[in-house]
């Protein structure tokens, strides 16, 4: 039994007099892939970014790789990668560029071979020069996708990385995350794609109300209980 | 379904709120009448001091008049209100301003006539003085309150600091609005551009306006308590800065009294002018008490209202 | 020295940005030179009034378009995107701030260099010497320290606030006026070619450290949990 990658005690977070999470018990394995469902306002969100350090726990204590996240937060963000629906570079950069400002400060070595396969992986090679703010929706998650890529976090903590993707895209996404458990890394993938979740992961977690009702390890007979506690 | 409880709760809430501060009116009549009674004790070696004056005074004088008149106009529309079931917050306001007020002139005139004969310019320092006091007693508060949110995240405190800008802000209007009157009778000017402490008054002022105006702005309560909270540390600290750089570096004379000992005074003086401190801190601690129960309430429908937004945009922030 | 690093690249990050298009220093600049020509026409700058109406022309000047700056440091097209990416980047809160405020203080500081050789040239202004000029440059620089300071903190306050840029400059203002004054008292002395006194050194210095400190703090209760700011 190894130790746990992500140990999370009583993690709470309230919003005013309504709790957005509360008493959260988790601990999760390295290696592990892990599904995340819930409705909208289930509080799925708001733990991936608890974890991400954009937001700062009520109550509660979390350990992201031995790291107490109140204290080292910094040090805890150099090992999550964090995929919202938006990349996080210049709309006015060039997606080279912004790659190259992305590695920058996450402290990534740049090397021009890498790069070019990772955005032949994301299969936006040919508009490595366009500027970010013309790419439409689905490009814009592939650019993210690829800021992804070039990182090497041992945790990925995906937000509904499936949305606005064609089916070539969503299986870039798999991939992603095949390639990741398999090198040893945890990923927290946030989906209302049960299937595709499910099939993806080794573990899932529903979130409802802002508390874990389901946590068991993933099998597609699975289906039929998340959907039912989904409600 | 659930933001019709909440509504509904918050209506009872504030009727029990609106007695509180009715059964807290009551207190607060009784601490004025005993400080007049100590106040009539005070003066009673006085050998001006004749009860029946002051009454023919307060009759004779058109402020007196406002105040008997308005008080038993007031007296009526609250019993017609209570009777209809309204909430009479507004008019026990208004009561208690004219009170404090006229309290307060009764005040001045108590004076011994030798110092009324100066002229009625110093009449300005009985409502003008302690304005500032309190004024600088809410501001004050506000950033110990900010600085207790900031610590514990508990929205009680905001709301208390909230309510202190808010209070402050009046009394600092009422300094500079009172002075500024008395200035165009003694200085034959509103205002004088070149005297520091005019300025630091005018500047504090504009600086709170800025902070209510925040407390307005921001909708999300989150985000409101915590950058009011901010804003409210930065203004306080800004104070005495402010002072000196106006000191230093304005190039005008202080037309202002900058120490009040530095006035001709007597002790009746003094002793009247602290008193009307203590009355008119008292009086504003009454608004904001009652300033503090409405934002509760207005917080728990807003707020909850709120949450429900930020949960389902969770994914999304702007 | 990690910090240092990261501030140094957050720095650098900035200018990239800013020389993709110069818009914020353009807007500045452009700004600042509207300003000087419309107070050509409110005053009469060559009467007799003097260098103290041309001292505080110029602050004005500074304050009005400085705004623009601080103003953009956490406003425009993606700039909330481009936040949330350094808020997950390995990079901590005050390594933020400090690199905001000397980015943003760089701006200012072209923008300000500019504006004074053109209005040198418009209102014949002419320094005595070079230590005159001196004395007039560390004023610039420590009144646009202060300047920046309060107002990057501010400006991250009102950056997600609909019309926050006048709120802005409501809140900033007020608190600009020691600075501002300290500052337009100096710049008077040192366009009339005397020394500065201890007083107004001593207040801008003041404000700046104060502010410097207590924004670094604030900078960070505003920005630690995103999703309330």
């Amino acid at each position: 039994m190894t130790a746990a990658v992500i140990e999370v005690h009583d993690l709470g977070k309230r919003y005013g007099e309504r709790d957005a999470l509360r008493g959260i018990d988790l601990s999760i394995e390295p290696g592990c892939s892990v599904a995340l469902f819930g409705h909208n306002g289930s509080g799925k969100t708001t733990f991936l970014k608890l974890l991400a350090t954009l937001l700062k726990p009520t109550t509660g204590r979390v350990t992201v790789a031995g790291l107490d996240l109140a204290r080292r937060s910094c040090a805890v963000r150099a090992r999550v990668s964090l995929l919202l629906d938006r990349p996080f570079f210049p709309p006015r950069f060039s997606l080279e560029e912004g790659l190259r400002y992305f590695t920058d400060l996450y402290e990534q070595p740049w090397d021009e071979q890498s790069m070019k396969s990772v955005l032949e992986r994301v299969g936006l090679r040919r508009r490595r020069l366009d500027p970010l703010n013309t790419f439409s929706r689905g490009m814009a998650q592939r650019a993210s996708l690829a800021c992804v890529l070039s990182r090497d976090a041992e945790i990925l903590l995906l937000d509904e990385p499936y949305t606005g993707l064609d089916p070539d895209g969503c299986a870039l996404v798999d991939s992603i995350v095949d390639d990741h458990s398999a090198a040893g890394g945890t990923t927290l993938l946030v989906t209302h794609e049960v299937d595709r979740g499910l099939r993806r992961s080794d573990r899932s977690i529903v979130f409802r109300g802002g508390r874990v009702v389901l946590d068991e390890p993933s099998s597609p007979e699975l289906k039929d209980a998340v959907l039912e506690v989904l409600g | 379904m659930s933001n019709s409880t909440t509504v509904a709760a918050g209506h009872t809430r504030t009727t029990h709120e609106a007695r509180r501060s009715r059964q807290f009116l009551f207190r607060f009549g009784v601490v004025i009448l005993s400080l007049i009674g100590i106040r009539m004790l005070m003066a009673w070696d006085e050998s001006t001091w004749i009860p029946w004056t002051y009454a023919k005074m307060t009759w004779e004088h058109p402020a007196g008049q406002l105040y008997l008149v308005g008080t038993v106009v007031l007296l009526g529309l609250g019993f017609v209100f209570r009777r209809a079931g309204r909430d009479t917050f507004g008019l026990h306001a208004l009561q208690v301003m004219l009170g404090a007020v006229s309290l307060n002139w009764l005040i001045a005139t108590a004076l011994p006539l030798s110092i009324k004969m100066i002229g009625s310019s110093y009449l300005i320092f009985f409502y003008h003085f302690p304005a500032a006091m309190s004024c600088f007693v809410f501001f004050t508060l506000l950033m110990v309150f900010s600085i207790a949110y900031l610590v514990q995240d508990d929205p009680l405190w905001d709301r208390c600091a909230r309510t202190s800008g808010q209070i402050g802000f009046l009394a600092c209007t009422i300094v500079l609005t009172t002075g500024s009157t008395w200035a165009s009778a003694a200085w034959n000017s509103w205002w004088v551009w070149d005297d520091p402490r005019l300025m630091s008054a005018a500047i504090m002022w504009l600086t709170y306006a800025g902070y209510v105006m925040l407390q307005m702005q921001l909708d999300d309560p989150y985000k409101r308590r915590r950058f009011c909270a901010v804003f409210g540390i930065i203004a306080f600290l800004n104070l005495p800065i402010v002072h000196y750089a106006i000191q230093w570096f304005s190039q005008g004379e202080v037309s202002h009294p900058m120490k009040f000992s530095d006035m001709a005074s007597n002790d009746w003086i003094t002793y009247t002018r602290w008193f009307g401190v203590i009355v008119f801190v008292g009086f504003y601690s009454i608004l904001f008490r009652w300033r503090l129960a409405r934002e509760g309430t207005r917080d728990r429908l807003h707020e909850s209202l709120w949450a429900v937004r930020r949960l389902e945009e969770g994914a999304h922030i702007r | 020295m990690k910090a240092l690093r990261s501030y140094a690249r957050l720095i650098y990050w900035d200018w990239v940005r800013e020389a993709k298009r110069l818009d914020t220093i353009l807007s500045m600049l452009l700004f600042a030179m509207i300003t000087l020509m419309i107070f050509s026409f409110a005053i009469d700058p060559m009467s007799e009034t003097g260098v103290r109406v041309r001292a505080g022309m110029i602050w004005l000047t500074f304050l009005l378009s400085g705004a623009i700056g601080i103003d953009r440091a956490f406003r425009g097209d993606g700039a909330e995107s481009v936040l949330q990416g350094i808020l997950l980047a390995p990079v901590s809160r005050v390594t933020l701030y400090y690199a905001k405020v000397t980015s943003t203080f760089l701006f200012v500081v072209v923008m300000e260099a500019i504006t004074l050789f053109v209005f040198c040239l418009l209102y014949d202004v002419e320094f005595e010497s070079a230590a005159a000029l001196g004395r007039m440059i560390v004023i610039i620089l420590l009144g646009t320290i202060g300047f920046v300071s309060v107002g990057v903190t501010l400006s991250a306050m009102t950056r997600t606030i609909k019309g926050g840029e006048v709120l802005l400059r409501i809140l900033l203002f007020p608190l600009m006026i020691p600075v501002f004054a300290a500052a337009v008292d100096a710049t008077k002395f040192a366009l009339a070619g005397d020394e500065l006194t201890m007083k107004q050194l001593v207040l801008v210095g003041a404000f700046d450290l104060v502010y410097l400190a207590a924004g670094q703090i604030l900078f960070e209760v505003i920005l630690s949990d995103y999703d309330a700011s």
